[in-house]
């Protein structure tokens, strides 16, 4: 505490910013560890659940118990979509057969992909501030060291001693700024790799979903 | 009827919550625990009285038959270690302390007894004439270094402005707190500028005390004004009385090097 309490203000509103920083970081990595967790259990037992069932209808009555799941999202796009389309073709004869001449199924691919791009949107929402803090937080830190080391030696020139006694205690409280900007950047990187990979994994996942759904509504719909 | 999903999102305030109180935490400890405060293991100092060692002291017996000689006792340092000034000779250590009177040993003087009594006796003859010479040797160095600051402040009243005799009551003396202030300008002196130069003009009372002293000439560069100032305060107290028991004033001039007067 008493090599915070020694710095200078320069230095003093450094340390404030990358322990705010390092506060919200810790926060989103908290918030991100639950929402990505749960989305990979919840979409693992949707999908054992979806192939299980077979049936839209059974799926669509169960669907909020995979809430957090974003091929839940997807597939409840899909399943509204083709509700819709099965509405509009009256003319046909069976209102179970949609008519892929009037773009049925491209209707449900482009619900997909909007579903898709919601859902990357929502699970990547908050990375950019990891990402930041990894890569500013340490020159923040380098900043408030330089300017400490700055002022340590406009003392040593006014005091006209140069003993270690003299320059020691103010270089040790600049680089208090370079250790907190380092403490506050090393989790925001590592938090923001590991998310990123949960990431490609659920996007690879909810693009294969998508693609089997797809084929689902060509083969069981759509008018050959 | 349009399908929806009614999703629980977790809530982000709660997490920073957490994480403050998590940081707060960690602060604690890092506090508590003195992580920044480097211990050091510091062994403890050994000294060796090598004043009272057997081999070195001159008239030790050393017969094959006695039993080893004792290790050297441990004495603070202040008795032992070898200072410029002359000490008194150290008291005689404990471990060469007569025994007691309660000892039956004590009640018919030993051989060995006998030997040790000799020996401690030699040992106090021999730091009292030790001392005797260190005594010799600090008043000799003492007076050289006297003769030596004498001979220099004449040799610099004798060199300064046409208009100084070096006869003058107090001219001697200029040159001496000349003297003062350059050695203290050698370790005082920082400045920015390329050649400042500052005049101070000194009241000295006759007791040598630093009455007043008025830069009248300050230099453009603040910082070697400064250090002038810290110059003179380190000085003031290395000035001797004034010979002839009048007050001294005198003006002079700061340099980056040099000091004039």
């Amino acid at each position: 505490m008493s090599l915070f309490a020694g710095t200078g203000l320069i230095v003093k509103l450094v340390l404030a910013l990358l322990i705010y920083f390092s506060v919200v970081s810790w926060a989103i990595i908290f918030y991100k560890f639950i929402q990505v967790h749960k989305a990979n259990k919840e979409s693992e037992r949707f999908l054992a659940f979806f192939w299980q069932t077979k049936r839209f209808d059974a799926v669509s009555a169960q669907i909020d118990r995979f809430a957090n799941s974003p091929l839940s999202i997807l597939f409840t796009e899909a399943y509204n979509e083709l509700k819709k389309l099965g509405e509009k073709v009256e003319e046909s004869s069976d209102p179970n057969v949609i008519n892929t001449d009037l773009g049925g199924v491209d209707n449900i691919a482009r619900a997909l992909r909007r579903a898709t791009t919601s859902e990357i949107t929502r699970l990547e929402k908050y990375l950019t501030f990891l990402a930041t803090t990894g890569s500013t937080a340490p020159f923040i830190g380098l900043f408030g060291t330089v300017w400490g080391i700055m002022t340590s030696f406009k003392g040593i020139g006014e005091t006209g001693s140069a003993s270690l006694a003299v320059v020691a205690p103010g270089i040790a409280e600049a680089l208090i700024a370079t250790a907190i900007g380092l403490v506050a950047a090393i989790p925001a990187v590592m938090g923001y790799n590991h998310f990123q990979n949960k990431l490609r994994v659920l996007i690879a996942e909810m693009d294969n979903f998508s693609t089997e759904l797809l084929n689902i509504v060509q083969r069981s719909f759509a008018k050959k | 009827m349009t399908l929806t999903v009614k999703r629980r999102e977790g809530n982000v305030s709660g997490m920073i919550l957490l994480s403050i109180s998590l940081h707060l935490l960690t602060i604690l400890i890092i506090n508590n625990g003195n992580l920044f405060h480097a211990k050091l293991h510091e062994a403890a100092p050994y000294y060796v009285d090598i004043i009272n060692l057997p081999s070195i002291s001159p008239t030790a017996p050393s017969t094959g038959s006695e039993p080893a000689p004792q290790p050297a006792p441990i004495v603070p340092a202040a008795h032992v270690a070898p200072a410029p000034k002359a000490l008194p000779p150290p008291p005689a250590p404990a471990a060469m302390a007569l025994p007691s009177k309660n000892s039956p040993a004590s009640t018919a003087p030993t051989q060995e007894q006998l030997q040790r009594e000799q020996r401690e006796q030699d040992a106090k003859n021999f730091l009292e004439r030790m001392g005797n010479l260190e005594r010799g040797a600090e008043a000799k160095h003492q007076a050289a270094a006297l003769a030596a600051l004498q001979k220099k402040a004449s040799q610099q009243t004798k060199g300064g402005p046409p208009a100084a005799a070096g006869t003058a009551p107090g001219s001697d003396y200029g040159a001496y707190i000349q003297s003062r202030l350059k050695d203290a300008l050698a370790g005082n002196i920082v400045y920015r500028s390329q050649k400042p130069e500052a005049a101070v003009h000194l009241y000295i009372d006759k007791n040598g005390k630093l009455v007043r002293y008025v830069m009248t000439q300050p230099s453009t560069d603040k910082l070697f004004n400064s250090s002038v100032i810290k110059t003179i305060e380190n000085a003031k107290n290395s000035f001797p009385p004034v010979p002839g028991g009048l007050p001294f004033d005198k003006l002079f001039v700061f340099g980056p090097q040099e000091v004039k007067h």
